[in-house]
This record gives C-alpha cells, structure tokens and sequence, in this order.
C-alpha cells in the first residue's frame, strides 16, 4: 500500500537512480578533464609580483581557490539547468514517461525523484572537483611552506614570526572552511535545478527552460539589492514604481547573494555551523516550494 | 489560457511564501555581511567602469577570478606605462574584492611609487610638470590606500601602508601624517604580537622627528629600551641618547652611556651612522659634540 501512495521513498530513489545513471551515459563528466587542466594550470600560475609581498604565498592559494571555485560554479550551474531543462523533453522523445505515467507512480514522486537525480549529479561532480582542488591545494601549500620556511632559515626570522607565517599559509591550505564554501555552491545549483524543474512544467522548449533559468539566476543576484531598495529607502530618495518592481523581485525571486560565501571561505574566513544551517534551511525551503510548485503545473498536464 | 492561469497561480504563492523569507533573508545577509563573508553591494560607478561581461559574471558570483584577471590586465598596463588604465584596473579590483589588501597595497604601490617616479624622471616635461604630477600620484596612491583602510578600518596592513608612504624620504615625507598612520597601526585588533614591537619602534623614530611630541616618544622610547633587549637597536639607541640631551633630562634619571650603548667604539660608529641621517629631520642634540670626543678618545693620533 505503502509503495503505491502519494509519496514514496522507494519509488523517489528508483526514479533518481535512473535519472542519474540517464545523465551519466550522456558523458557529462568529461568536463571533469577541463577542471582539471584548469586546476593543474593554476597550481602553476603566479601573478604579477604574486611572489613580492608579505603575504604572497597566501595570495597564491587563494587564487587557485579563486579559479577552482568559479569554475566549479560555473559547471554546477550549467549541469544543474542543463540536465534538469533536459529531463523531461527527454524522458517524452524516448517515450519513457508515458511508460512510467501510465504506472501507478504519481507525477511528484516522479518529478522528486527527476531533480533528485539531477541533486545527485550535481553532488558528485562538486566532489569530484573538490577532491582534485584538495590534492592540488594540499600539494601547493606544503611546497609554499618548504619555499617559505627556506626564506625564514635564511633571513635568521625569530621563531614567532616563524610560527604564525606557517599558521597564515596553513589556513590557505585544505579546510572545513572552504568545503562549507563548496557546500554553498552545492545549495545554489540545487535551488537553480528546482527553479529549472519548475520552469521545465509549463515551457514546451529545452532552450527556453535554459535561457529563463538562466535570467532567473542573475535576477537571484539583483534579489539582495531590490530588498535592500525595498525596506531601507524611505522619503523622497524612494521612487514609487521601482519600489514595487524591488518588492516584487524580493518576494518572488531567490536571494543568490547568501550563497555567494566562498569569496570568505577562499580567504580562510570560518562559516560558523549556524549560518550554514540557515542556509541549508533556505535551500530546503527554495527547492520544496518549487518542487510543490512544479508538481501544481505538471500533475495534470497532458503529453 | 491555462498556462497563463498557472503561471498567475505561480507567481502569487512564490510572493506569499516570500513574505515569509524576506525578514529571514534579511537576517541572514546583514549577519553575513556584519562578519564580511559576503562582499558588500558593489557601487553605481563601479558597476559602470566594470563592462558588461564582467558585470554578468560578477553577478553569478565570479568576483574572485574576474579580479584575477583584472589583475594581470593591470600589469599589461603597468608595462605600457598607461598610470590612468592602471588606476582604474586597481578601482575595479579592489571593488571586486575590496578586502583584500594586496590588491589595495598593489595599487596604491604602482600610483605612489612607480607613476610618481616615472613623472619625476620624465625629461619631456617641464620641471613645474614633473613636480606637480608627482605630487598628484603620491596622492593618487595615498588616497587609494585611504579607500582601502575606509573599507577595512581594521586592516593594519593598509594603515601600516600609509604610515610608510608618508613617513618615506624617497617621497614626500610628512611625518604627523606619518605618525597618525603609525598610531593608527597600533590600534588595530588585526595587529599579530609577532609585528607590534617593530611597529612601535617604527612610531617611536617618527615621533622623535615631529616637532612637540619629543617627551612622548622619550617616554615611548624608554618603554621600548626597557622592554627587551631586541629593542636596542642602533636607532632607537641614538635617538634615546639625543632626546635625553634635547629634553635636558637630569642625569640621575637618564639611561647612562654605558647602558644605552656596548662600548664606546660601537658608540662612535652608531653615532656616526645617525648623524648621517641628519637630512631626515632626526634631532641631533649633542651628536656632533659626542662624535668629536670620541673621535679623540679612540683615534688620537690622527687630530
């Protein structure tokens, strides 16, 4: 009985393993090749003068952060609209979904378990390319550390200086810091693989399920600045008409500015665990209310 | 129709839930922003200087890298000698990522030193010229650096950089601005242990050049020559010995010779080393008296 309820645990891992095993042969992990090619590159590269001040070791392991995390936003992002605006048109040109609809399964288990396919897809590629920055990472701190207390040796540095020079490029290295910062990345493709689902119900084309969602996500980064417009903009400074359009973005769209923590977390800076939560809780909120959303424009579309 | 009814329904129950998240993403952003884990909202000039594609990717949260580049544009500019595109490069760097103190040092550093010079020397402008654009990126570099410590008033580094601008004799020297920025320096909580004695030793040598602080950088002095033995340097050791003479400090209260320095040929090169440096504003109060007894004492055969 159970198995043929409204929601079913089961049922949701069945349909996502499926949808993760779908999105894996289309070979989406060949762009694993590029990061790495960028991770090995960067490992390398020394900027400008990048060897010139104080703390220069430190600047060139933020650096490599720098470009490992835009890259792996930029790869979440793209798997997380991509594969989601996919799903579906997919599952109708192989005639999949008729074949699953025409099963007891209802339509939300099979949209859960579509995104949580896609949540997997995105949570394993995040690994993959955190552990290679973490070698890399690892690799280049301890060689900067060698380089740096070779320095010391030779200019006779008193062993405080020594000391919190070793402590200062350590903390650039391999962190809990800068994995809550890859975390984050995680929680932002996931809300824009929700909001993809969402848009994928009702659009009746892949490009314009990827260019809304898309537009979506740099309104995300506007969201910040609109509420900021809306409830701290008071007296004649405050146009009426814009006032509305910042309130409207507020309410509809989501804040992507509160995932955007790894800029810190590349530079060492500690996420305590409360506010991590918070945002683990809104990522939580974000994707239910899409997926219910989702569920609302799809459960009696007609294919 | 149905379509849009949906989309309608949509809408409406995002902005209902929004109602609900708004206060508690607020929450979370000015937390966020208070313990600087996210970047600050960018500027209206800044937004305008940075060019579309930038703006795009700094919006998706690419911060990091675009300054990266940004960076090594700077340098293309920097080997061009074009000071203007290298000053705005170092605008939209720091505003991309306005805490990190190497990017505000660099710039400030390129203005202040390398545009200043490159004026100073440049034989195709009038002396008038030459003068007059100097002085200009001296300020242009020490107003860079005065952003950075408004954006950051905690960061000692930025502070400390100042201090070194204006209190350094390759450039403009002015020594109150100087002993502020020292002054400055010492407050910060930022401040590691390892760096407050030199530091201190770096304020008390300004302080003893600014006319009327004579007393309070005898009494920081002695402090300081008390305080550990690594404070005896050469420096702080002459100007000790002349801020006694200068302050007529009765002799039962002043440091003996024989403490402040280890013997008297020691004495006589130190002292002879710091009269040298007569041209950077240091009192001299019975330096030239002390050198001429000396130099009797330990040479005689050759007066």
């Amino acid at each position: 009985m159970r198995r043929n309820g409204f929601f079913s645990p089961a049922r949701i891992l069945v349909i996502a393993g499926h949808t993760f095993t779908h999105l894996v042969r289309m070979k989406v992990f060949y762009f694993l090749a590029v990061f790495a090619i960028l991770m090995l590159a960067m490992s390398y590269f020394e900027g400008p003068w990048s060897r010139a001040a104080d703390d220069s070791a430190e600047q060139v392991l933020i650096d490599i952060k720098g470009w490992a995390s835009g890259a792996m936003l930029i790869f979440s992002i793209i798997i997380a609209i991509a594969s989601t605006a996919l799903l579906i048109p997919k599952d109708l040109e192989d005639r999949t979904l008729y074949t699953i609809l025409s099963k007891p399964v209802p339509r939300f288990d099979y949209l859960l378990g579509k995104l949580l396919g896609v949540f997997c897809l995105i949570g394993i590629s995040l690994l993959l390319m955190d552990v290679m920055l973490s070698v890399i990472l690892h690799y280049r701190t301890e060689q900067l550390l060698v380089e740096e207390m070779e320095i010391a040796k030779a200019l006779k540095w008193p062993k405080e200086y020594v000391e919190t020079r070793y402590a200062d490029i350590s903390s650039q290295g391999v962190t809990w810091s800068l994995q809550a910062g890859i975390g984050a990345l995680f929680m932002k493709a996931c809300i824009m693989a929700a909001i993809a689902l969402l848009i994928s119900t009702f659009s009746s084309s892949t490009l314009f399920t990827i260019v809304i969602s898309v537009v979506i996500f740099c309104i995300g980064h506007f969201t910040a600045d609109a509420r900021n417009y809306w409830l701290h903009t008071s007296g004649k400074d405050a146009s009426k008409h814009v006032k509305f359009l910042s309130q409207a973005a507020a309410l509809v769209f989501p804040d992507f500015q509160l995932f955007n923590i790894n800029d810190a977390t590349n530079k060492g800076k500690v996420i305590s665990p409360d506010l991590f939560v918070h945002l683990v809780k809104l990522t939580f909120f974000y994707t239910g209310i899409y997926s219910i959303l989702a569920w609302f424009t799809f459960r009696k579309k007609e294919f | 129709m149905k379509t849009l009814a949906q989309l309608v329904v949509v809408i409406f129950v995002l902005a209902g839930f929004g109602l609900l998240k708004v206060d508690y993403e607020e929450q979370i952003h000015q937390e966020l922003l208070a313990e600087d884990l996210i970047q600050p909202p960018m500027k209206n000039l800044d937004k305008r200087e940075l060019g579309q594609v930038s703006a795009a990717a700094v919006l998706g949260g690419m911060r990091s890298p675009i300054a990266s580049i940004e960076n090594l544009r700077a340098f293309v500019h920097f080997e061009n000698l074009d000071w203007a595109k290298v000053e705005t490069s170092y605008q939209i760097i720091t505003a991309l990522q306005p805490q990190t103190t190497h990017y505000w040092d660099t710039g400030a550093w390129h203005l202040h030193t390398n545009a200043s010079v490159y004026y100073k020397e440049n034989k195709d402008l009038s002396p008038f010229k030459q003068s007059a654009m100097r002085r200009r990126y001296i300020d242009k570099g020490s107003a860079f650096l005065e952003e950075g410590v408004r954006q950051n008033p905690d960061n000692w580094q930025l502070h400390n950089a100042l201090a070194r601008l204006w209190s350094d004799y390759h450039k403009l020297p002015d020594l109150k601005r100087a002993l502020k920025h020292y002054e400055d320096t010492l407050a910060c909580k930022s401040l590691p242990d390892y760096k407050r004695t030199q530091l201190m030793r770096f304020t008390f040598y300004t302080m003893t050049r600014v006319k009327g602080r004579e007393k309070d950088a005898y009494t920081m002095g002695r402090e300081l020559f008390d305080a550990s033995d690594r404070n005896h340097t050469p420096n702080l050791v002459c100007c000790l010995f002349v801020l006694q003479n200068l302050l007529a400090v009765p002799e039962t209260e002043r440091i003996p010779e024989t403490a402040l320095f280890p013997d008297e040929k020691t004495q006589y090169a130190w002292l002879q080393n710091y009269f040298d440096h007569r041209s950077q504003d240091y009192p001299m109060d019975g330096v030239r008296a002390k050198i001429l007894e000396l130099g009797l004492k330990l040479n005689p055969g050759q007066n």
